[in-house]
């Protein structure tokens, strides 16, 4: 039977997206069972099977719950902020490439969703867009300890997306494109991969990532003794559990581009020639190591000080990062001499 | 190559109706029993003073004018970083035109300036969170119209402590009153 290429995409692009939610569903069981694992913190976690049902019972709560918006808020800004968070998180899943290309019959379909040669931009303007969601939630509340924590957010965002894109421009320098599909297919062979000719921009990204989502211990945005829930102190119901759901999307996100920039993506150890789902595998693990690296993190460390975080940011990282991406000019020159 | 666009924007389409739609759900399901209680803005139980929409120091203000600067920097440095390779090799567009050291030198002189901008505002305290325990405090050469810097969180305790140690000296200075 003939099968129309546009069902093939559109039956790809719902099982990515599927695929996304549904890991930063179980983050959400993951966080409670590591807690309950690292620090005997147990949470809610007795529906199905090795409480695998929690996060859908979650779900359902968090519908039937009622909302309050407080009367002094700005109405129409407190409704749209939490998707304006949520929705930029989960787009940026677009242009990340799972695995190799799969042959089917006469098609043969890559494994992303958009093959783009300006990916990486793509991801980071996308990327970008979640802080407004923040910010504005913040505000809108009309509640201090939400102002508080939506500039937090903010200043903790910009202070660090500086070295997420540069530490990003080293790769791209020395990889010549855009195109995370290309950047992905140069690693095929273990020997290749970026971390070992960039291992101080694989450090920084993968601390950025914890800055950039907002994560322990750069979790000033919310931290709860000083802040009660930071921008979502006001957020009950369906919005605050869309800013949950943002917040785990963006963290799955980043894990994938960190997987797929610096070790490989699908690209499987010792076994280039690894049929499609083995690489899948691969990249799930990959990206699994580092989501599960943010709650091992969170259950570790204590918290910073927002002076040492700022500190962190400009002082250390962004000179880094700069040297880091003046030194893989110089080899790269020598490279090609 | 349009055809990927097109699989970018259905998916934006899946996100913003899966994101939408549940709002939607909820809204249609859930309660509606508002309180008076319900609608005040939370304090940790105590009464709400104020809104929250006032004049309000945000310390990173330098901080968010560097940070404008900077990703300027990055935007020209995409493109550099882009043809890079292709300019050293000698290959693609760059073919035959002997440009990649001079594309090199070029790059890292743009780097090199914004650097110098980045120690400049270091050294003038900009990045520095005003009330921190450690670092330098600016002081600027000329006398300006704004108002004194804040003093430091360990300058106010120093001079409490001193402030404190005077007083109990003063008292027991003063003979006690003997209460036979």
């Amino acid at each position: 039977m003939e099968v129309p290429l546009p069902l093939i995409w559109l039956v790809k692009i719902v099982v990515i997206f599927g695929g996304l939610v549904s890991t930063a569903a179980l983050m959400s069981l993951a966080e409670r069972k590591v807690s309950a694992w690292m620090q005997y913190r147990i949470g809610p976690n007795r529906v199905g099977p090795f409480g695998l049902l929690q996060p859908l019972a979650d779900g359902v709560k968090f519908i039937f719950k009622e909302e309050l918006i407080p009367a002094g808020a700005n109405k129409f800004m407190f409704r749209l902020a939490p998707a304006l968070s949520a929705a930029p998180a989960m787009l940026t899943m677009a242009v990340i490439p799972i695995g190799g290309t799969v042959v089917l019959g006469e098609y043969s379909i890559p494994l992303s969703i958009a093959d783009v040669d300006i990916g990486v931009l793509f991801l980071l303007a996308f990327s970008g867009l979640s802080i407004y969601g923040v910010i504005l939630g913040g505000w809108a509340s009309n509640s201090k300890y939400s102002l508080l924590g939506g500039l937090r957010a903010s200043a903790q965002m910009i202070s660090y997306e500086l070295t997420l894109i540069l530490t990003i421009l080293a790769v791209v320098a020395l990889e010549g494109t855009l195109n995370l599909r290309t950047i992905s297919e140069n690693q095929q062979h273990v020997g290749e991969w970026n971390i070992w000719t960039q291992p101080l921009a694989f450090v920084l990204f993968t601390i950025t990532m914890f800055a950039e989502t907002n994560r322990h211990p750069f979790d000033f945005a919310e931290c709860e003794p000083e802040l009660v829930g930071g921008f979502h102190t006001e957020y009950s119901a369906m919005r605050f559990a869309l800013y949950f759901l943002g917040e785990y999307c963006a963290m799955t996100v980043l894990s994938c581009l960190n997987a797929t920039l610096f070790l490989g993506g699908p690209s499987v150890p010792f076994w280039p020639e690894a049929p499609w789902f083995v690489g899948i595998a691969a990249f799930c693990l990959k990206a699994g190591f580092f989501l599960f690296l943010f709650l091992w993190v969170r259950w570790s460390l204590p918290r910073m000080r927002f002076d040492q975080l700022m500190r962190l940011g400009w002082k250390v990282f962004l000179p880094l990062a700069l040297a880091n991406l003046l030194i893989t000019g110089g080899f790269i020159a020598f490279g090609a001499h | 190559m349009y055809f990927d666009y097109l699989n970018v924007l259905v998916f934006i389409l899946v996100g913003l109706v899966f994101v939408f739609a549940n709002l939607l759900l909820a809204s249609v399901i859930r309660p509606k029993r508002t309180t008076e209680e319900g609608l005040e803005t939370y304090e940790c139980g105590e009464e709400t003073i104020g809104g929250a929409w006032v004049q309000f120091d945000i310390r990173y203000y330098t901080v968010a004018l560097v940070y404008v600067v900077f990703a300027v920097e990055i935007a020209f440095l995409f493109p550099w970083a882009l043809v890079l390779k292709e300019a050293l090799a000698g290959t693609g567009a760059a073919a035959g035109k002997g440009i990649g050291w001079f594309v090199l030198v070029e790059g890292f002189l743009f780097v090199v300036i914004l650097l110098l901008g980045l120690i400049y505002v270091w050294a003038k305290g900009d990045l520095d969170w005003v009330l921190s325990y450690s670092g330098q405090t600016y002081q600027p050469k000329f006398p300006s119209t704004r108002l004194d810097r804040v003093a430091k969180v360990r300058d106010i305790e120093t001079e409490l402590e001193a402030q404190r140690e005077a007083a109990k000296k003063a008292a027991s200075a003063t003979p006690e009153p003997s209460a036979g």
